[in-house]
């Protein structure tokens, strides 16, 4: 096969983006609070796959290992990937339909609705007292969990909400003006936040536990929790990619989409759907994690272009390692400071998620921009 | 000239309350070459959007091979008939190739690949405007003639049977002015396109053009043959300049001063 | 005959070698009894033999270990836990953050204790019994429920002669302390609870719904600041101007600064409150008071010696 100068360059980048993530998997079941050596992390690991007998070394710590490593580390790498991979698909996509590398589920209002739907949806759960049931199935089990289908549905209905009314606002005239709806989602998104907050004060439940759950932190995930989310962005994803074509020309603006033959009021929705829910389908379950669906398709356009044919599935691999990685970090980054500066810091707390998050995305960022500036390019 | 492709019917529309076009009637007939004419805001780039079904107009109606526009799909519509815009914004860097491409879109199911026949129609389209030795460059590093000619190259990928074009020459120096209208002009004997375009210079649309029609206050003020169009009357009612015109079936317009 | 005898000889030999290993196999295996305790969230707890390990998600969970003389089955606590001093070097395994469930995993304990006051959305209980621990959750709403979570506690851990010992001592201190209450002549003082002040914000007080509120009620106080939904609240200087509480408590830690006594004394819109024109501002440990563990009752007895020294 011969390949010329940009499709060599694309299979390096795509080859380099998978080994990223392969590597960042394997470190997400490595690292814990716990030290298990590696070879008993491949071991435990290769053991619990379907079909495989019981490979379990005969150490006094190999059962607490296996439930460590499968019922703890896994399902929080995965979760992590899922919700990575999710923000940055939605952003890529956002950016592409409102013709503004600025937009991203945070800044459009898609996360702050999401985080109002599942604090609505905590709260009725507690209501309404509706928990979670295990029944055995074939063998497997199955976890019914009325009260997390009611939270993800809320928080994909609100984000959905949230984006809409933007829209709505700011469409003057058979037009939407991207400046103005980018406005409306900063107004929108003030305003959600400011009634979660309210109901967070409200003290109905323990605010405490509330504001930091909505910080953000894939610890503690379960599988069927992981089986919602990947259900949620197996779909968002699956539209998006098919959409991506139209995306695209749906990027050079609605006048020119319309005469390209698009039915741009439709796709648009479905769209904005499909965006909402990758981004929103996560937050009950993680919080509110900012900035990956900012810079990473920012990153990565860079390297693939702004074709959303290799912009989404690049912005999907390397969300997905960012949040792996990231989640490393929060968890780890006390105990590394703590042996590193002897502050007296508490070695074992976590930061949440979504600060490790805007720490690094928000200060990348601001090095793409003054690297940007000084080069004239903006 | 064959049979009338687009045409209006006592279409009106206008922005907030203010109206820009009023009864007008238009009819495209196909391989025709028909050019637009009138001062700034005589509704003549609201006339081509309201052809190209991107406006819907208040009153009247757009029948394209006589189906009423809004009852087509808009690929069925791009399908026919493709758009150049006076200007194209690019938000981001999309190469050239892919911007050509972006006019395979009516031709192309959701779920389908990009097949042969669609490299062939966006090869031959790069090909004619002479864009093909920069296909992999990044669109907004073009010049404004290339750019052009890319997003004409765009409309070629339609196939469509029909152009219409929002004052394709405006922004370019003379020698591409000429160049792009050569190329038009080869593309509507060659091929049998139907152009319509918005066009400033008389002399230009004169030259090029199969049949004028002239705008005044969103209403057509005439519209025939350049030889009947572009009289002294009518371009003074129009324009509001005195003009000497001669050359009988070829008509040369010399504007000489502002009539009051 | 002789084969007959080496042959009976081996059986026997045999049936000794195997009744030693069953006698050998009955003491290392487990207490087969089954200890079962309704917990406060409704639930059934059920362990086979006493558990010998214990993770405690609450400091006040800790001091009820320790109060049984189980403290050495304590393989981790709560980041918080500040007394006794021999348990602020067990695993810290949990903070205000959350559980480290992979930590409490790694310790495999046969039980773990949680106060579900910090637990009210069951994420940190979903978590753990999702990975099969048995978990016992604590959910006092009144001073009497803490003496019940100290029976469950030490049937579980196998200390339930000493738990009824820590429970008939706890109450007896604490109907002392209402008999002596009751003694009391004239107005009851009103004792406000400040938890935090530093001058910036709201003070945070205790309320009729706090523990703190119920401390002061059977001590011969009259807390004033209304509420029931269970937390403590913050309230406006000016409601405390009106309120004109006769004796403040402010809560004192050793773990993080407490301003509250010197910034409540030295805010002049406060100079007329009964309480600070009389010098009747008293800091108090808070852990006495918020913590739901046994020493509460040292808290109530504290309270109830500061509302003698108001009635002289």
């Amino acid at each position: 096969m011969n390949l010329d100068a940009k499709q060599t360059r694309l299979v390096i980048v795509f080859g380099v983006l998978l080994g990223l993530l392969g590597i960042s998997m394997v470190m997400g079941m490595s690292f814990g609070s716990t030290h298990i050596p590696l070879h008993e992390v491949a071991r435990t690991f290769v053991s619990g796959l379907p079909g495989m007998g019981s490979l379990l070394s005969d150490r006094a710590e190999a059962n607490s290992w296996d439930t460590i490593i499968w019922d703890l580390r896994a399902p929080a790498m995965v979760m992590a990937l899922l919700v990575g991979l999710g923000l940055a698909v939605s952003g890529s996509s956002m950016q592409s339909l409102f013709r503004n590398p600025l937009a991203d589920p945070f800044i459009i209002g898609i996360s702050a609705g999401g985080g109002f739907g599942a604090v609505v949806g905590l709260l009725l759960t507690n209501w309404l007292d509706l928990t979670a049931t295990t029944y055995s199935f074939l063998g497997g089990q199955v976890t019914i969990a009325p009260g997390d289908y009611l939270m993800v549905s809320l928080a994909f209905l609100f984000s959905m909400g949230a984006v809409m009314a933007a829209y709505w606002i700011a469409r003057t005239g058979g037009r939407t003006p991207v400046t103005l709806l980018l406005l409306a989602g900063v107004a929108i998104s003030a305003l959600l936040t400011a009634l979660t907050q309210f109901l967070v004060y409200l003290r109905l439940e323990n605010p405490t536990q509330f504001v930091v759950s909505l910080m953000g932190s894939v610890s503690n995930s379960q599988w069927y929790e992981v089986g919602i989310v990947l259900v949620g962005t197996i779909i968002a994803t699956a539209v998006l990619l098919v959409f991506a074509r139209r995306l695209n020309v749906m990027s050079l603006g609605e006048t020119e989409a319309r005469s390209l033959g698009i039915d741009v009021e439709r796709s648009k929705l479905i769209i904005l759907g499909a965006a909402a829910l990758a981004a929103a389908i996560g937050i009950p379950f993680v919080g509110i994690i900012g900035f990956v669906g900012l810079f990473i398709p920012h990153i990565m356009r860079r390297f693939v272009g702004p074709n959303l044919r290799l912009l989404v599935p690049a912005s999907a691999l390397a969300g997905a390692s960012f949040l792996i990685i990231a989640d490393i970090i929060s968890r780890g980054i006390f105990q590394v400071l703590s042996e590193v500066t002897d502050l007296g810091l508490f070695e074992d707390t976590q930061v949440p998620i979504g600060v490790t998050t805007s720490l690094i995305g928000g200060g990348f960022f601001i090095y793409l921009l003054i690297l940007g500036r000084r080069r004239g390019n903006g | 000239m064959g049979k009338v492709i687009l045409g209006c019917k006592g279409v009106s529309f206008s922005y907030n309350g203010k109206k820009v076009l009023e009864g007008v009637d238009v009819a495209i007939k196909s391989g025709e070459v028909v050019s637009i004419c009138g001062p700034n805001g005589s509704g003549k780039t609201t006339l081509l959007r309201v052809l190209n079904g991107v406006l819907e107009p208040k009153k009247g109606k757009v029948q394209l091979d006589g189906k009423d526009l809004t009852a087509l799909k808009p690929r069925d519509v791009a399908k026919v008939m493709a758009m150049v815009p006076q200007e194209s914004h690019f938000e981001f860097d999309f190469t050239v190739e892919e911007v050509v491409s972006m006019g395979r879109t009516p031709h192309q199911g959701l779920l389908s690949f990009t097949n042969p026949e669609d490299r062939r129609s966006v090869e031959r389209a790069m090909e004619i405007t002479e864009v093909l030795k920069m296909r992999s460059k990044s669109i907004n590093r073009l010049s404004g003639g290339e750019k052009q000619r890319a997003v004409v190259a765009r409309a070629l990928a339609q196939e469509p049977q029909l152009m219409l074009l929002d004052e394709p020459v405006s922004n370019l120096d003379i020698k591409h002015q000429f160049k792009t209208m050569k190329m038009l002009h080869k593309l509507n004997k060659k091929n049998g396109l139907a152009l319509v375009m918005v066009l400033h210079d008389l002399q230009m649309a004169a030259d090029n053009s199969d049949r004028l029609i002239l705008m005044r206050g969103g209403r057509v003020v005439a519209n025939g043959s350049p030889s009947a169009v572009l009289t002294r009357k009518n371009i003074k009612k129009v324009f509001g300049v005195d003009a000497v015109v001669t050359g009988g079936k070829c008509p040369q317009v010399v504007i000489k001063g502002v009539s009051d | 005959m002789k084969t007959t005898k080496l042959v009976t000889l081996g059986i026997m030999a045999l049936i000794i070698l195997t009744a030693g290993l069953l006698l050998a196999g009955c003491t290392e295996s487990k207490d087969p009894t089954t200890y079962s305790v309704q917990d406060d969230a409704g639930d059934f707890i059920e362990l086979t033999g006493h558990a010998q390990t214990v993770v405690c998600l609450a400091p006040s969970l800790t001091e009820i270990m320790f109060q049984l003389g189980m403290g050495d089955k304590v393989v981790g606590v709560d980041s918080a836990t500040n007394y006794p001093a021999e348990a602020t070097s067990i695993e810290k395994v949990s903070d205000y953050t959350g559980v480290d469930t992979e930590k409490i995993v790694a310790l495999a304990p046969d039980l773990v204790l949680m106060d579900k006051t910090l637990d009210i959305s069951g994420d940190t209980y979903k978590a753990l019994t999702n990975v099969d621990l048995v978990v016992y959750r604590a959910f006092p709403q009144t001073v009497q429920d803490i003496t019940k979570n100290i029976q469950d506690i030490g049937v579980l851990v196998g200390a339930k002669d000493k738990a009824e010992e820590l429970v008939d001592d706890f109450n007896t201190r604490v109907s002392t302390v209402g008999t002596d209450a009751s003694g009391d002549t004239g107005d009851k003082p009103v004792v406000l609870y400040v938890i935090y002040y530093d001058g910036t914000s709201d003070p945070w007080v205790g309320t009729t719904s706090t523990f703190a509120g119920s401390l002061i009620s059977t001590a011969g106080g009259e807390c004033k600041v209304e509420d029931t939904t269970g937390f403590s609240i913050q309230i406006s200087l000016e409601t405390i101007i009106s309120m004109d509480p006769d004796i403040i408590i402010c809560s004192r830690s050793t773990d993080w600064p407490t301003p509250s006594k010197s910034s409540l004394e030295s805010d002049s819109t406060l100079s007329e409150v009964a309480a600070i024109k009389n010098n009747m501002v008293i800091e108090i440990n808070g852990d006495l008071i918020d913590r739901t563990g046994p020493r509460m009752v040292e808290g109530l007895e504290e309270i109830r010696t500061v509302i003698e020294d108001y009635h002289g």
